[in-house]
């Protein structure tokens, strides 16, 4: 197996020795594990705020409304990567330390100084940018459930909030299948801006690893891999949107969905 | 305890849970009892008071911040329009070359011959799935390093930042206007370019004179959306030193270590075209649905 896959990087052009020796894949993969919690962490906060923010923004009570639309609107129309260097240089200006010894809010934090963790400024900006996306990939599935279900749900004698719980979200979430996944793909990319604030995620890695003197730099092989990395689950994930956004019956290949939020 | 904590309290725990409660009863359908109307505009009183209160007390508080920015704005205002103005230069020629790189690709990706369409989707679907710095990266730091069996190495494989910035937001957006135009030309009903067809016209005159113009109106709401996408991406080409909006406040806070100030400064300078382009893009899809 070992000899076939040498033999196999032989037959390639450039210098691929680093990719023979086990140590130098695993140091990518870490990064690359790196890179997926980021992502995992990012996607569950975003899902949880985006759904707050989407049924926020239909609320019958004017003020709610007006806010959660002005955080939508605003954080979808930021640059993400204007928001990670706020989130990350400002934490050191904003003074954290009095929160750690919370629960849940600890995880976030560092142990001793108590200033927010790289890792974490880039999950906390990642989930602003994002819960605001998926409010909107959101809201446009509620909106297009019909409206006369929505009226049936309130004339049966349910309220505003459980019309949503019960009948809207559940509806609206198997429309939005396809745009969640395809929200998804563009998180784990974004994930790569995480490197620009030190994280050693899976670009930082492969940075490091094409900038040591002693590997020989070997700049294209390593991006290589490295965009490979991101590419075999992110078309894997577009199939996935795909097939979800045609049924069962549809025609093979990637879709289309989330072309509007890249 | 002072007078403002038990206003503030109070206003917590009492005028806010009422007029919640007042608005979920009072606009329960069928059950409008007289005094409800009353109660429900008194409660949506004392809740906007109450945010007013803050928002102003905020404001108040941010003082401050307020000043610092607008000291910085004044200091600064010369280079950062310097950056905004690169921004700017960035995304409408970059947004001019994937339109025609994408429109180039669209026709690949409907074409008869499959050999276009598979490296149309190749193209594509490879530019889609790889994240945008990591093309960057690679125009940048690894292309001036590639030898092709041809060619050899030529000296224009070594990219200026604001030519491999360029090209690299041009290669990344051309997959996107390339999806945005392919739907649109899916769009057009297939009795369109065959009418154009038995009238005479050939395979590339039904294309351009009949299919395109009617594809462009279906997709200028995505590639609005696109175009916004691209504004904001373009913030990524100071990870390679092209000094834009971003690199430059990014430049004067490790300077004088007004972080939120001038994070805050480019944000606004951002905004300022980002939002009215979503509101543009959400106008025309509803013409465009409207139409349909």
């Amino acid at each position: 197996m070992d000899a076939l896959w040498s033999g196999f990087l032989d037959l390639l052009p450039g210098d691929w020795t680093l990719f023979k020796e086990w140590p130098y894949w695993r140091f990518l993969l870490e990064g690359l594990w790196v890179s997926v919690q980021i992502a995992l962490a990012g996607i569950g906060l975003a899902l949880v705020v985006g759904i707050l923010m989407a049924v926020g923004r239909l609320s019958p009570i004017p003020i709610v409304r007006v806010l959660s639309t002005t955080y939508v609107e605003t954080f979808r129309a930021t640059p993400l990567l204007l928001l990670i260097f706020f989130v990350f240089f400002g934490a050191g200006r904003a003074n954290t330390s009095g929160a750690k010894d919370f629960p849940i809010i600890d995880w976030f934090l560092d142990d001793t100084s108590g200033d927010l963790t790289p890792k974490a400024s880039a999950i906390l900006a990642l989930a602003l940018y994002n819960s605001a996306v998926v409010a909107e990939i959101m809201r446009a599935g509620i909106l297009s459930i019909s409206k006369g279900v929505l009226e049936a749900s309130r004339t049966i004698g349910l309220t505003y909030l459980q019309s949503m719980r019960f009948i809207a979200v559940p509806m609206a979430l198997r429309r939005m299948a396809p745009g969640l996944v395809s929200q998804l793909i563009t998180l784990y990319k974004d994930t790569s801006l995480a490197a620009l604030i030190a994280i050693e995620e899976l670009l930082r890695r492969g940075k490091i690893m094409y900038e040591a003197p002693s590997l020989g730099n070997p700049t294209i092989e390593v991006l290589t891999v490295v965009a490979l990395m991101y590419f075999i689950p992110n078309y894997a994930l577009s199939l996935v949107a795909g097939r979800l956004e045609r049924g069962p019956e549809g025609r093979r290949g990637p879709g289309n969905a989330g072309l509007e939020n890249l | 305890m002072g007078l403002i904590p038990v206003l503030v309290l109070g206003y917590f725990f009492v005028a806010i849970p009422f007029w919640i409660a007042v608005e979920v009863v009072a606009t329960r359908p069928g059950h409008r009892a007289s005094w409800f109307p009353g109660a429900l505009w008194a409660g949506r009183g004392l809740a906007l008071a109450g945010v007013v209160a803050g928002a102003f007390g905020a404001t108040y508080g941010a003082r401050d911040f307020w000043h610092d920015v607008w000291v910085q704005l004044k200091e600064n205002y010369p280079a950062l329009l310097r950056g905004y103005r690169m921004t700017i230069i960035l995304t409408l020629l970059s947004f001019a070359l994937a339109m025609a790189l994408g429109g180039l690709l669209a026709l690949f990706r409907t074409a008869e011959w499959r050999l276009l369409r598979a490296a149309g989707g190749i193209y594509v679907e490879w530019f889609r799935n790889t994240p945008l710095l990591v093309q960057l990266f690679f125009l940048f730091f690894a292309l001036p390093k590639l030898t092709l069996p041809v060619i050899g190495r030529p000296d224009w494989f070594l990219l200026s930042p604001f030519k491999a910035g360029l090209i690299g937001l041009t290669l990344y957006t051309a997959a996107y206007t390339a999806e945005a135009l392919r739907s649109g030309l899916l769009a057009v009903d297939k009795g369109q370019s065959e009418a154009a067809r038995s009238l005479g016209l050939n395979y590339l005159q039904a294309r351009f004179y009949v299919v395109v113009p009617q594809a462009l109106r279906v997709s200028v709401p995505l590639l609005t959306s696109i175009f916004s996408a691209l504004f904001r991406n373009s913030a990524l080409v100071s990870a390679i030193g092209v000094k834009e909006l971003l690199q430059t406040a990014d430049n004067i806070q490790q300077n004088n270590f007004q972080t939120f100030e001038l994070f805050a400064l480019a944000g606004v300078l951002y905004l300022s075209l980002t939002l009215p382009l979503a509101y543009a893009s959400n106008r025309l899809e509803h013409r465009v649905r409207r139409v349909r």
